[in-house]
């Protein structure tokens, strides 16, 4: 019994490094879809939108720091006190990070 | 083979050089592929994990754990260790459970890695260097295994130590990324 159970799952593990495979090729990530007008009004909402998109990968899913370094409790802030050295930030962390 | 004669050399060395090749393609595929790969930056799924990262920090806690059981397992139907005394017939089977189920939570993990973040080649982030170093060399010395265990008449060291060098690179990614997020990001960290 134990011998058939282990059998078939080991050709879901096939199918699934199959699986694997493809999907390193074939899977982009969608766009999100466009924010209700009553969020997209609220620059606060569409913020935490995109960082759950773009950045809570590195920085962790409240800013508390993972791969990348800790943004919350003010960390940014003490730093880059100028909020246009904010977006420089972001905006050479988006595009260098591509570069490989 | 003839009965009673040793193993055909050339065949044993063919089976090991297989094994070698196939490892040795599949690490530098994923490595290829890391490197070219634009990072993505996308989380994936998160079950009931906060983050992404939470969730691949314990699925590779999973995995070592379930690696420790193929080690474990491996070591009884060795019989370097006598624990339990009469192994029992289910042994082989938990061995292959074990591993395979272990080989299914990497994938999702790998995914991320790979697809989401890329690989490090900037060797001055050491542990994200070393990091990637390892995951690729885990999957090949992976492959390399599965050729082994189904290559005959290979003599008897290899398959344990391809098994070692599997289990080593496992904690070795393990150390890099799970230990160093827990450490600072936070435990349990759920």
């Amino acid at each position: 019994m134990l011998k058939r159970v282990v059998n078939a799952l080991e050709l879901v593990a096939l199918l699934a490094a199959a699986t694997f495979v493809v999907l390193l090729f074939a899977y982009r990530p969608t766009a999100k879809p466009a924010a209700p007008a009553a969020a997209a009004a609220n620059p606060l909402v569409v913020g935490e939108q995109v960082f759950a998109a773009n950045c809570s990968t590195c920085h962790g899913a409240h800013g508390e720091g993972a791969v990348g370094p800790r943004l919350s409790g003010g960390a940014v802030v003490r730093r880059y006190p100028n909020p246009a050295d904010q977006i420089a930030v972001v905006e050479y962390t988006r595009t260098g990070l591509n570069r490989g | 083979m003839v009965a009673g004669s040793r193993p055909d050399v050339a065949a044993v060395e063919r089976r090991l050089i297989a094994a070698l090749l196939v490892g040795g393609a599949v690490a530098v595929s994923l490595g290829v592929y890391g490197r070219l790969h634009d990072p993505t930056h996308h989380a994936l799924f998160t079950l009931f994990f906060t983050a992404t990262l939470n969730l691949k920090a314990w699925f590779a806690t999973v995995v070592v754990a379930l690696a420790l059981v193929q080690i474990l397992t491996a070591l009884r139907m060795y019989g370097k260790i006598n624990v339990p005394r009469v192994a029992p017939p289910w042994l082989g089977d938990v061995h292959r459970l074990s591993g395979t189920l272990a080989f299914m939570f990497s994938l999702p993990v790998a995914y991320h890695c790979l697809w989401s973040l890329g690989f490090e080649s900037h060797a001055d982030q050491t542990r994200r260097f070393v990091h990637s170093i390892l995951g690729c060399f885990f999957y090949g010395a992976f492959a390399a295994k599965m050729v082994v265990v189904r290559a005959r008449n290979l003599p008897g060291w290899v398959l344990p130590t391809v098994g070692g060098v599997v289990f080593s690179a496992l904690v070795g990614i393990w150390l890099t990324s799970s230990l160093w997020f827990f450490r600072t990001v936070g435990f349990p960290k759920i």
